[in-house]
């Protein structure tokens, strides 16, 4: 009897650390929002959305051009959302600043000295639209379109920065690591060129098919479709449960071959 | 009819052992860990640390761009000399009229939440080392103080399930203090 109880003890308990396991892989993606909850987003009248690239580039002007339109090409490539992209020639533009020129470029001290890449994202404090975007590439650093191992791989950054061009907010989780949209980089990685499910999800969540998107898809009504942790499955913690799964199967029918004390 | 034996009940004993340590490694997996590895580099390049709180806050707009000015009152200097009870922070960032400029990586200076900053003296007023990597919330949980990087609780709006966990998860505001204090008394 005493192992019986014993054991219902210890079953109660696994289960209790396994629900606390479940919730944990919540945050998928999450959105920018502004202060009073609105999710950043472009409107579809400015659909493509027209971007320049600077003449003072990191790599040679034609091979940034060429990454430039690939990166934002991998979130135009995106099934479930709609949200178009224009290539609009080169600039001179040097800083960021709200001129109505969306702008990827290069700057030195412009970001903190360990921020690789950042964006400046202006925004219509009425409704999250966004007005302006200016992205800003750390020229402290060396870069390189070939994943050379001791460089920063500009379409790696860019891809990551159009994220947040199109209204996606960094992931710092330890299961967000393989993802687009987390928050950091390293010398020669290269796997942010490619989206993960969870960041094409995101770009679904403001831009989604059918829809127009004067408010965010509907985010920026505050209403709970969009929460920003919405979570579609995914690879890490699933396995773990399938593990616990399989476990707890094996220890009952363990459990049921072994006679209890009467 | 009593036990079966000690063998069976000691299958049973390391079959619980070995579910109670995937679920203790499964628990270290799912949980982001503190971005221990940077504070080395942010305590080196700070020239101040301290905890404060943010009591005013202003935007305005300088060369095409949103700027804040912080107002934040001293609790307690980590690290740094001749550093005044209140000291103004510059910053990316804010809101202007019906614009506003947010900035990815950039600095999140609640009003009101106490913080603990990592910052470069720029000769009048201050500015975060690091961008938003060097701000730490201090928030309180369970009774006792804890620290997490501000980056990872950003715009998230409201208290979710998660950030509880995380909140949870925090480190103990003492301990991570010890460390800072450490690392400043290894510095040339």
């Amino acid at each position: 009897m005493r192992a019986r109880l014993r054991f219902i003890v210890v079953a109660g308990v696994c289960l209790i650390l396994l629900s606390g396991v479940i919730p944990s892989s919540a945050g998928a993606y999450k959105l920018e929002r502004d202060d009073q909850g609105h999710v950043l987003h472009w409107s579809s009248e400015n659909f493509p959305v027209p971007f320049k690239i600077t003449t003072s580039s990191p790599v040679p002007l034609d091979v940034f051009s060429r990454v430039t339109v690939a990166s934002f090409g991998t979130w135009q490539a995106v099934k479930k959302a709609v949200i178009t992209f224009r290539s609009d020639g080169t600039t001179g533009k040097k800083t960021p600043a709200f001129d109505g020129e969306n702008c990827i470029m290069l700057g030195k001290g412009v970001s903190g000295p360990d921020v690789i890449g950042q964006s400046y994202i202006f925004y219509s404090t009425e409704d999250g639209r966004i007005l302006d975007v200016d992205i800003v590439l750390n020229s402290s650093y060396p870069w390189a379109t070939d994943g050379s191992p001791k460089k920063m791989d500009v379409q790696n950054a860019l891809t990551h920065e159009i994220g947040h061009f199109c209204g996606l907010d960094d992931l710092y989780g330890d299961d967000d690591k393989e993802k687009t949209m987390y928050g950091y980089m390293a010398y020669g990685e290269t796997k942010k060129r490619t989206l993960t499910p969870d960041d094409a999800a995101g770009l679904a969540a403001i831009y989604p098919v059918g829809q127009s998107h004067e408010s965010g898809g509907g985010g920026g009504s505050g209403c709970g479709t969009l929460s920003p942790t919405a979570s579609p499955p995914r690879g890490g913690t699933i396995n773990f449960l399938w593990i616990f799964l399989l476990l707890a199967v094996l220890g009952v029918r363990r459990l049921l071959r072994v006679p209890f004390g009467q | 009819m009593g036990y079966s034996g000690r063998k069976n009940l000691g299958a049973r004993g390391g079959f619980c052992r070995l579910f109670m340590l995937l679920l203790l490694l499964s628990w270290f997996f799912c949980f982001p860990q503190a971005h221990a590895e940077s504070l080395d580099q942010l305590t080196e390049g700070a020239d101040v640390i301290v905890m404060a709180v943010p009591v005013q806050k202003a935007s305005f707009w300088q060369n095409g761009l949103i700027k804040t000015r912080a107002l934040l009152e001293v609790e307690q200097v980590v690290f740094g000399e001749r550093v005044n009870r209140k000291i103004p922070v510059l910053y990316d960032g804010g809101v202007v009229g019906s614009i506003g400029l947010m900035v990815s990586h950039g600095v999140f200076l609640p009003a009101g939440q106490k913080v603990l900053l990592f910052l470069v003296d720029r000769g009048g007023y201050f500015s975060v080392y690091h961008e938003g990597a060097g701000v730490f919330f201090v928030r309180s949980f369970d009774g006792k103080e804890i620290v997490i990087p501000a980056e990872e609780i950003r715009s998230r709006p409201g208290m979710s399930v998660r950030s509880l966990r995380e909140e949870g998860e925090g480190i103990p505001l003492e301990s991570f203090l010890s460390r800072v204090r450490h690392l400043c008394g290894e510095r040339p």
